[in-house]
């Protein structure tokens, strides 16, 4: 295996987090977003073959990990990114709804931590543009999700890409 | 098919069911354990996977699901399909035609009605991502498969 694995998976896995980061894009693609980055990728990765062999499932997987691996990696930083411009975010838009429900539920010390804790965020959010609970919160979602759907896209991918049959 | 397989495809069934559970959990769950750090986390989950429109969403016991009428669709059939092993163990998807074919329906829906033909609607969104998620799933177990078909070979070749 050499080099060449890197760069397709670098490439669709951008393409990925900047097609999360557009609005109303996300709309169409739902869950299928990583997935067709993982597609790309193994399309990518095939081309940079010279002969026309089919594709492993160990190759694919780990092209479909590292789509992934990426995407969540640069949807993170454009999350990040976008914050620190901005100092607002969706967490910070909805957190005035969230207090409101949680004290109407009267749920004591649990809620109270609950607030303080995103309290905490959104006054570094609105206040510095970064908070790093936040950024970490943030990346651990996204390389769970992404990774996961990186490897199922890359299942799937490699039935498309090689052009026998899967059990050939 | 071998043991490994089966048990491959035994823990993938149970992390689907983990993952389900987690799109219902608005719907069994007090309405504030969403707003609680652990449901915050997995609402947020939720999120990377989903736009989350309540206008294209469910409601169960008057609360939102975690992901749309579609996604909702893809993995309802995902699991229903994934018993399919079970019952028929030596079957297996032998041409790509099926899940190109699966895809289709997705795909028309979201043209036609952001083309403007009809108006939007939750069942045929979960009809679509459920014939989506049906065929998905028996390329995946198909693939898992084909991996220990690989890891036999080359541990013969060597």
């Amino acid at each position: 295996m050499s080099n060449k694995i890197y760069l397709p998976p670098l490439v669709a896995g951008f393409g990925a987090a900047v097609l999360t980061t557009i609005p109303g894009v996300r709309e169409f693609g739902c869950c299928l977003i990583v997935p067709l980055a993982v597609f790309t990728a193994l399309l990518l990765y095939r081309k940079t073959l010279n002969h026309d062999t089919n594709l492993t499932v160990k190759t694919s997987l780990l092209i479909g990990f590292l789509t992934g691996l990426f995407a969540a990696l640069f949807s993170t930083f454009f999350d990040v990114l976008i914050t620190l411009f901005t100092h607002s975010n969706d967490f910070v838009a909805t957190l005035p709804q969230t207090e409101q429900l949680l004290n109407s539920f009267n749920l004591g010390e649990a809620a109270k931590q609950t607030i303080d804790l995103m309290e905490g965020m959104a006054n570094q959010i609105t206040s510095t543009g970064f908070s790093l609970l936040y950024t970490i919160f943030i990346l651990v979602s996204n390389l769970i999700v992404d990774s996961i759907f990186g490897l199922l896209g890359g299942i799937i991918g490699r039935m498309i890409v090689n052009r026998k049959s899967p059990t050939a | 098919m071998n043991l490994r397989t089966v048990h491959i495809k035994f823990i993938f069934i149970f992390f689907l069911i983990v993952w389900i559970c987690g799109i219902l959990s608005p719907a069994f769950l007090p309405p504030y354990f969403t707003k609680l750090f652990p449901g915050f986390f997995l609402d947020k989950l939720y999120s990377l996977v989903c736009h989350q429109d309540p206008a294209k969403s469910f409601f169960i016991f008057g609360n939102k699901l975690e992901v749309c009428a579609r996604c909702s669709g893809i993995y309802a059939g995902g699991f229903i399909f994934s018993l399919v092993p079970l019952f028929l163990p030596r079957f297996r998807p032998q041409r790509r035609v099926w899940l190109f074919l699966s895809m289709i329906p997705m795909a028309a829906d979201v043209l036609l009605y952001s083309s403007g033909f009809y108006l939007y609607s939750k069942w045929i969104a979960f009809a679509t991502g459920l014939i989506l998620g049906s065929v998905s799933i028996l390329y995946i177990f198909a693939g898992i498969e084909d991996y220990f078909i690989e890891l036999k070979l080359s541990s013969n070749v060597q």
